[in-house]
């Protein structure tokens, strides 16, 4: 079940001063306190849009669980507005992407944990289609579209914490059933970005240890071919440095990629075999990383103490020269 | 003239004197008569007198010398008629005669005479040939050696040995002991370590010893290396190190013996082991000791007894020269040895084994050699709670046993391991290592199967299979083409126990309306949670094909099937849709729900 509404904003955006001098994470003034879950960003024709989840308790005794998802243009004057209400059975944050459909139409990717799996649907013009079944006893987590160029967007899902499956676009408004494109332990998070040269599927290798939002882990990534299958031996697009959460999108010829690190974040471009990420380092944890292409640079958005009433979002604007060492 | 009762006297040729009679005749002038020489006595030099008899003692030295003195001049010309016998040779001048003392001599008597009775001395010569010394080991050169606190009687006989008893009388002790039950014998009483340096004298001769008395090393166990079992993960941390060490154990406020890193073996082998220890008192020189360890494992009686190790007065630890293997192995069933004391010794001087202090172990030991992290906590549990257990289905009903009570801990931080208590956030930890990595300790009921699973791998039983438990699939299958469900309708199940007003009798229909006349009752607890959620879209359970049972480990029950599990552990069904959406009866009636076998991948 889901309910459009909107909530008007309040106040504009402050500046804050951050640790790093490259890149200035500043507080985005949404006029809604109540705390955030997850984060994504999405680009559109005029500038980029912040979606943001809470969640609610039940309103009654045996009454759902719910998501809240809501957005706003990343602009002085935007404001948030509901865009999806989803019930859940059961307690939790609820796994969830966005993508875009075209003239301001998205479509979500969200997982419902069932008590023993999650399975994922497809919220889409005011409708829900499962994308996967939880009779067959598989756990699917971090629903992820495809960015670049891939129309409709594919979606990525870690299944049971050792295996990465796709969900192709199976039909007109469909998916298929998943299908693997990785086996490996120790799986989190996982996302295709479909560049000119080619297309990559980014995954996280977790060690068990300290979570922010995420265990500890390293990036992978494996080029995919024409049937998006595996291609060639997995590498460490960030070598052997530990990051937590992370996300991508096609930038230039490449990739660009934004993952939170132990003292801050990673922000790299470029191609992924080649890529000298840097490292910014900031004093409040970060997590829920987002970043798209936004003009000659790219848009990122963190949260701060995620789940907290004093969480902030916190954006930046990011040139391409300030991507890359120089 | 004369006369008969004159008396005449010699006269000295030299001199002239008046000589009277004796009875008053006329005197008349004539020379002055000389006096006799005679001996006046005899003096002995070089030689003591012991009131009875003059004795010296063999010396390479000088001799003993008999001076003669006479009279009346006592000169030359009388000692020149001295009569000698005896003894040694006359010297010059005259007066002297010698004795040797070179060799021991008895009763050797030296006379002289000089017109008159014979005099004589009688000398004894006598030797001091050795010592003796009652300790241990003779080091040579009068040196001896001894270890405190070990000298047999706690002193050292000395004995003196000479040519004969006589002499025994005459010994001289420096320092003074305690005269021992012969004459020739001294006692002294032996302290601490040290040397005592003491001599028996006999006359002029001294013969010097040396007691050197040490210390024994004193040896306490510092760290132990267990090997030949199986590495032993604390809960997701890291692995323990088989190691037992003092600094680890002392740091133990509650138990300052037990160093809390548990070890692991498979039931009926050996335990292996190397120690090192603390030199806590240097020997005074190199020492050699044996040291071992005694436990007692359940019936089994298991030493371990290292080779000789050599201890040097600077070392500051010392080592088994190689690993040791008990003298028997772990007792042939499951079992936690918790703990396990070894109680340590080592030989004293005399061979005999000295106590020098315990350690105490977390033995763990499986049925069968573990398949998997072999994770703290699952040890602990599976061993304790099926303790005895000799075959796969004891080790089944035992391990679970456990579970029945829903009160397990995390033994590296004694953190409740739960049911979904807290609720949320985290909508994972599916798998064994995940739980026990939750600081919260939650997880749900995947990784309580795989708890469950994984427990039985950890004695090498692999005949636990993760059971997805849903709605008929023909309702909830997918694809392809994908289902829309009508907005995301979903079917699950009602946990028992839920309240019907008025019976939900049907086995096909959802007749009530959930949260209405469809109520939460009083919840099945599961571990560590009185009220786990009242309903679930789906579950995990475990089947094991030993013994052909389902186990549910979340709450902590068992059962012969599939259907005897639906009537104990759920009220019926439900629909996320709008009412009437609670309902089918579970008892009586056909299966309610599909038991996937993940292993299989078939329905049960």
């Amino acid at each position: 079940m889901f309910v459009f509404g909107g909530l008007a904003a309040l106040g504009g955006m402050a500046q804050m001063q951050a640790e790093q001098e490259k890149i200035d994470l500043q507080i985005l003034r949404r006029g809604d306190h109540r705390p955030v879950d997850r984060i994504r960003l999405w680009p559109e024709a005029h500038g980029v849009r912040l979606f943001f989840s809470h969640t609610e308790e039940p309103d009654r005794p045996g009454g759902a669980h719910v998501t809240v998802l809501s957005s706003m243009p990343l602009a002085p004057d935007g404001k948030p507005s509901v865009d999806l209400r989803a019930d859940h059975l059961l307690p939790g944050i609820a796994e969830w992407d966005v993508t875009g459909m075209g003239a301001s139409n998205y479509a979500v990717a969200m997982g419902d944990f069932g008590g023993a799996v999650t399975s994922l649907g497809l919220y889409r013009g005011g409708a829900e289609t499962a994308l996967t079944d939880f009779t067959s006893g598989d756990d699917f987590k971090d629903p992820r579209f495809s960015r670049g160029a891939m129309r409709p967007p594919l979606v990525t899902s870690v299944v049971d914490g050792k295996r990465v499956d796709l969900l192709p676009p199976g039909g007109v408004g469909q998916y298929a059933p998943p299908r693997t494109a990785v086996a490996a332990n120790q799986l989190d998070s996982a996302l295709v970005v479909a560049t000119p040269g080619g297309t990559w599927l980014l995954y996280k290798q977790f060690e068990i240890g300290h979570k922010r939002g995420r265990f500890p882990g390293t990036l992978q990534a494996v080029r995919l071919d024409d049937s998006l299958a595996a291609n060639g031996a997995a590498f460490r697009p960030l070598g052997d440095r530990t990051v937590f959460e992370f996300d991508a999108d096609v930038f230039e010829d490449g990739i660009a990629i934004v993952a939170t690190a132990k003292d801050g974040f990673l922000l790299g471009s470029g191609k992924l075999e080649t890529m000298e990420p840097l490292e910014h380092k900031h004093g409040i944890e970060l997590r829920q990383p987002a970043l798209v292409q936004a003009g000659d640079g790219v848009k990122l958005a963190f949260l701060e103490l995620p789940g907290n009433e004093f969480a902030h979002i916190v954006t930046a604007s990011v040139a391409a020269a300030d991507l890359r060492p120089r | 003239m004369g006369d008969k009762n004159t008396r005449q006297s010699m006269r000295d040729s030299a001199d002239e004197e008046d000589v009277g009679l004796l009875d008053g005749a006329v005197k008349c002038k004539g020379k002055k008569a000389k006096p006799v020489p005679t001996l006046v006595a005899l003096n002995v030099n070089g030689a003591a007198y012991d009131g009875a008899a003059w004795w010296a003692v063999v010396s390479q030295g000088a001799g003993i010398s008999v001076v003669a003195t006479t009279s009346p001049d006592d000169n030359n010309g009388e000692w020149a008629q001295i009569a000698w016998g005896g003894g040694g040779r006359t010297q010059n001048p005259p007066n002297t005669r010698m004795v040797g003392r070179r060799t021991a001599q008895t009763n050797v008597q030296v006379t002289a005479q000089l017109n008159g009775p014979q005099q004589s001395v009688t000398i004894d010569v006598y030797d001091l040939t050795a010592i003796g010394c009652s300790l241990r080991t003779n080091l040579g050169g009068n040196r001896w050696k001894d270890y405190a606190g070990y000298v047999a009687g706690g002193a050292a006989r000395m004995t003196a040995t000479t040519d004969r008893n006589q002499a025994w009388p005459k010994l001289v002790w420096t320092p003074t002991g305690t005269a021992g039950p012969a004459l020739n014998q001294q006692d002294y009483a032996i302290g601490g370590p040290g040397d005592v340096r003491l001599k028996v004298a006999l006359g002029d001769k001294e013969i010097p010893a040396v007691l050197h008395i040490c210390q024994w090393p004193v040896l306490a166990v510092s760290d132990i290396t267990f090997s030949g079992g199986h590495t032993v993960n604390n809960d997701t941390v890291a692995d323990f190190d088989n190691h037992w060490t003092l600094a680890r154990a002392q740091a133990n406020i509650a138990n300052p013996q037990l160093d809390p890193s548990p070890l692991c073996y498979t039931r009926n082998t050996a335990v292996t082991l190397t120690a090192t220890l603390n030199v806590t008192t240097a020997p005074t020189d190199t020492e050699t000791v044996r040291v071992r360890g005694t436990a007692a494992a359940g019936g089994a009686n298991i030493v371990w007894t290292s080779a000789a190790i050599t201890v040097n007065h600077g070392d500051a630890t010392v080592s088994f020269p190689a690993a040791v293997a008990g003298s028997a192995v772990l007792p042939n069933q499951v079992a936690a040895y918790n703990p396990l004391t070894i109680a340590w010794e080592m030989t004293d001087p005399n061979g005999n084994w000295i106590a020098i202090g315990t350690t105490q172990h977390r033995i763990y030991a499986t049925l069968g050699n573990p398949v998997g992290t072999r994770y703290w906590t699952l040890l602990h549990y599976s061993c304790t709670s099926a303790a005895a257990a000799t075959t796969d289905q004891l080790l089944i009903t035992g391990a679970f046993n456990a579970l029945r009570g829903r009160n397990l801990t995390r033994q590296r931080d004694n953190v409740a391991l739960t049911y979904w208590n807290p609720q949320g956030p985290a909508a994972g930890n599916w798998n064994t290592a995940l739980l026990l990595a939750e600081p919260t300790g939650a997880g749900h009921c995947g990784s309580w199967a795989e708890f469950l699973i994984d427990t039985f791998r950890l004695h090498g039983v692999a005949t636990g299979h993760k059971v997805n438990v849903t709605r008929e699939a023909v309702v909830q299958q997918i694809g392809p083409p994908p289902v829309v469900l009508g907005g995301g309708v979903r079917r699950g199940f009602l946990v028992a126990a839920w309240n019907f007003v008025g019976p939900a009798t049907s086995a096909t229909d959802l007749t009530h309306a959930r949260n209405v006349n469809c109520t939460v009752g009083v919840q099945a607890p599961g571990q560590n949670n009185a009220a786990p959620p009242p309903s679930f879209y789906n579950h995990f359970v475990v089947y094991c094909t030993t013994d052909n049972r389902i186990y549910d480990p979340s709450y902590g029950t068992d059962f012969a099937t599939p259907a005897a599990w639906e009537p104990a552990s759920i009220s019926g069904l439900f629909s996320s849709s709008a009412a009437p959406n609670a309902g089918y009866s579970p008892v009586g009636g056909a299966r309610l729900l599909q038991f996937k076998d993940r292993v299989t991948n078939n329905n049960l």
